[in-house]
């Protein structure tokens, strides 16, 4: 779905489906149908995204009831019984969750703007939610959720990672969804009751925590970890390199002692040249951009740098 | 994808200069470490070490070679005069040392190196020792190569040197340090690991619970500890000013400060107000939500109660300049230049405590 009305046509503007940028994101392996509707006179901002939004859901499950009867290619079981019922026999295992925040709340969320289940969690605490619920879709991409795409999260890298570890190399002990909250209370209360959840009520051993959005999100993010740490829950943190200079130095906004264990899935701010296309195909503003060699970011390109740690791109300290 | 290539041409055998001290360009010791900058056609001494680690692909046209104490004393000058002898040699690429261990000489390949990246838009590299005074003083912006504290083994460091010099000529694509041997330049740039992020985070959660070693991908910080000052006065005879990073300006943002990334900041007069008016004020901060401060600006410039306290007496006297700007993906290095120049002006002005307001 394209935003028509998007103040910075740069953000997850391009799929590369032919290109050198086509082996960076998934999206350059997938079949993509893309939806350009226009807003009528009169119509909100907030009304206009979310009718495009509920336009691609709706396209989605039409879409997907054309392939209903079609015998499947390829079936993974994802099963993950209650956390209390852990056989004894891998009662040994690392129990590890997964702290995942689903939205912030540093711009002012619409009404219409549904996250989990259709509501826009504007007061959500932290909560325990099965990770099946996830990969069934209960987690949308917010309005402005930077470099990170719906696609993800139905098909969350993480939590398929786990799944695979899972009755092996550790015990998955669930998932604590949260919201990057706007103040300074609400940020360490949510960090709170999210460390609590982690240690007491899922008895986690390790978690691995993911962000939305920018710079307060990962802040956010931090805290709770701190605070999972602080619980004797080791941490594992997947953050975009946040440096807008390209400076190491420049990375992290946070500093907190014991969070050493970071995974970065790259910087989006990383200029990146498309070469010249033959063929674009929707946004015909952009076409003519497209057609010749266009400089823009890694943020850009839909898919490449993705917060739930989807891809391959990371930045390395040179 | 990678750095840029400084300047990629065809080139059948690349022109390459080298640069030595006295001693390498076997002029003398300490004795002659005031002479001054002197070129000698071909390669000399380690120089001929990089003509054989080139091979077919250049030729040592010149070695340039200069006292360790001409370059301390006047670096400047003796960068300039360097600069202009190379230049002469019409090089692609600079190949400055090794320095091994030794500190002046390692400062004067680092310097050379970066002026003639910088001037002549050729790249130069150069090889130290990591206690080496120069490789702090210069990584960032040449890449320096680990070598040994002593010239024991000189061929094979000075292959590493010339390898890395080849491929900036060629405008290849620089490794990791780790992998090709020079000192981190504190620069980052996207890549493709093996694994995704996901399977990265999960493996590496594995290995710390565990208690084995893992890597982190992001260097953590080493910001220096500021300690608070102590308040020498009391409040009720301190002056004490209002500063804030949220986004705070006059209607119409007179001095275009930056919504993010900013590298500007303002110094907005509250002389002869007891408050502030909002329809009078904006906000231009794109990293939190706005709409409360817009509303009521005292929410993050607290003027109407620092008023109060200072009709009160509880504080001395309130400045009557108040200093905004904008703390969003703000580079560390505008961060600190704009911190020291407002700590000036307010220490200047006579200021005693500030409430630094963030968001």
């Amino acid at each position: 779905v394209t935003d028509q009305q998007a103040e910075n046509t740069g953000a997850l503007a391009v799929i590369d489906m032919s290109g050198p940028a086509a082996a960076l994101s998934e999206f350059g392996r997938t079949h993509n149908l893309v939806i350009s509707a226009w807003p009528a006179p009169g119509v909100g901002r907030s009304e206009y995204l979310a009718a495009v939004r509920l336009a691609g859901l709706k396209a989605a499950v039409h879409l997907a009831q054309a392939a209903r009867g079609a015998e499947a290619e390829r079936v993974e079981v994802f099963e993950l019984p209650s956390h209390a019922r852990v056989p004894a026999a891998l009662a040994h295992l690392p129990r590890v969750a997964y702290v995942f925040q689903i939205h912030s709340h540093q711009r002012p969320t619409g009404v219409d703007e549904g996250i989990l289940y259709g509501d826009p969690i504007r007061r959500m605490l932290p909560t325990v939610i099965h990770p099946n619920e996830i990969l069934d879709g209960a987690v949308v991409r917010g309005f402005m959720g930077r470099n990170a795409t719906t696609w993800a999260f139905q098909n969350h890298p993480l939590i398929r990672a786990l799944y695979t570890r899972h009755g092996r190399a550790l015990w998955f002990a669930g998932v604590v969804v949260t919201v990057a909250q706007a103040t300074e209370p609400e940020r360490v209360r949510s960090a709170f009751v999210a460390a609590g959840l982690v240690a007491h009520v899922l008895g986690a051993d390790g978690a691995v925590l993911t962000k939305i959005g920018g710079g307060a999100p990962h802040v956010d993010m931090a805290q709770a970890a701190a605070q999972c740490e602080a619980l004797g829950v080791k941490t594992t943190l997947i953050v975009e390199d946040m440096s807008t200079d390209g400076s190491a130095d420049g990375m992290l906004l946070f500093n907190f002692p014991g969070m050493d264990a970071l995974v970065n899935v790259g910087s989006g701010q990383e200029p990146f040249v498309f070469p010249p296309m033959e063929r674009v195909v929707g946004a015909d503003d952009q076409a003519a951009r497209l057609r010749g060699e266009m400089r823009a970011t890694y943020g850009t390109l839909c898919g490449a740098i993705e917060q739930v740690g989807a891809t391959k791109v990371m930045a390395q300290v040179q | 994808m990678t750095s840029e290539p400084m300047r990629t041409q065809a080139m059948d055998t690349l022109r390459v200069v080298c640069y030595l001290n006295q001693f390498f360009g076997q002029l003398g010791g300490e004795d002659k470490a005031g002479v001054g900058p002197q070129v000698v056609t071909g390669a000399v001494g380690p120089a001929r070490a990089v003509e054989q680690a080139l091979g077919a692909a250049g030729t040592v046209v010149a070695t340039v070679i200069c006292g360790d104490n001409y370059v301390a004393e006047h670096v400047e000058r003796a960068v300039g005069e360097l600069l202009a002898l190379v230049a002469a040699q019409r090089p692609n690429l600079v190949v400055a040392g090794p320095a091994f261990l030794a500190g002046r000489y390692g400062v004067a390949c680092g310097a050379l190196c970066a002026a003639v990246q910088a001037e002549l838009k050729i790249p130069a590299v150069t090889g130290m020792h990591a206690e080496n005074p120069g490789v702090d003083l210069y990584r960032r912006h040449v890449y320096i190569a680990q070598t040994g504290a002593e010239a024991a083994r000189m061929l094979e460091e000075v292959r590493r040197l010339v390898a890395l010099g080849l491929k900036l000529v060629r405008g290849e694509s620089i490794g990791a340090p780790a992998q090709e041997g020079y000192f981190a330049r504190g620069v980052t740039h996207n890549t493709v690991a093996s694994e995704t992020g996901a399977e990265r985070a999960v493996a590496m959660l594995l290995d710390k619970l565990a208690g084995r070693a893992f890597a982190s991908e992001v260097p953590l910080p080493k910001f220096p500890n500021v300690p608070a000052p102590r308040l020498i006065k009391t409040l009720e005879g301190a002056t004490i000013a209002l500063v804030t990073d949220g986004g705070w300006v006059p209607r119409g943002n007179p001095d275009g400060i930056e919504a993010l990334n900013a590298t500007r900041y303002g110094a907005y007069s509250i002389e002869g107000k007891a408050d502030l008016d909002a329809a009078q004020y904006d906000n231009v901060h794109r990293g939190y939500d706005t709409t409360y401060v817009k509303q009521d600006p005292h929410r993050l410039v607290p003027v109407d109660v620092a008023r109060e306290l200072e009709q009160q007496g509880a504080i001395g006297k309130l400045h009557e300049t108040v200093y905004s700007t904008v703390g969003v993906a703000t580079t560390l290095a505008h961060s600190a230049r704009m911190g020291r120049e407002i700590a000036e002006k307010l220490r200047a002005a006579g200021v005693d405590a500030v409430i630094l307001t963030s968001t």
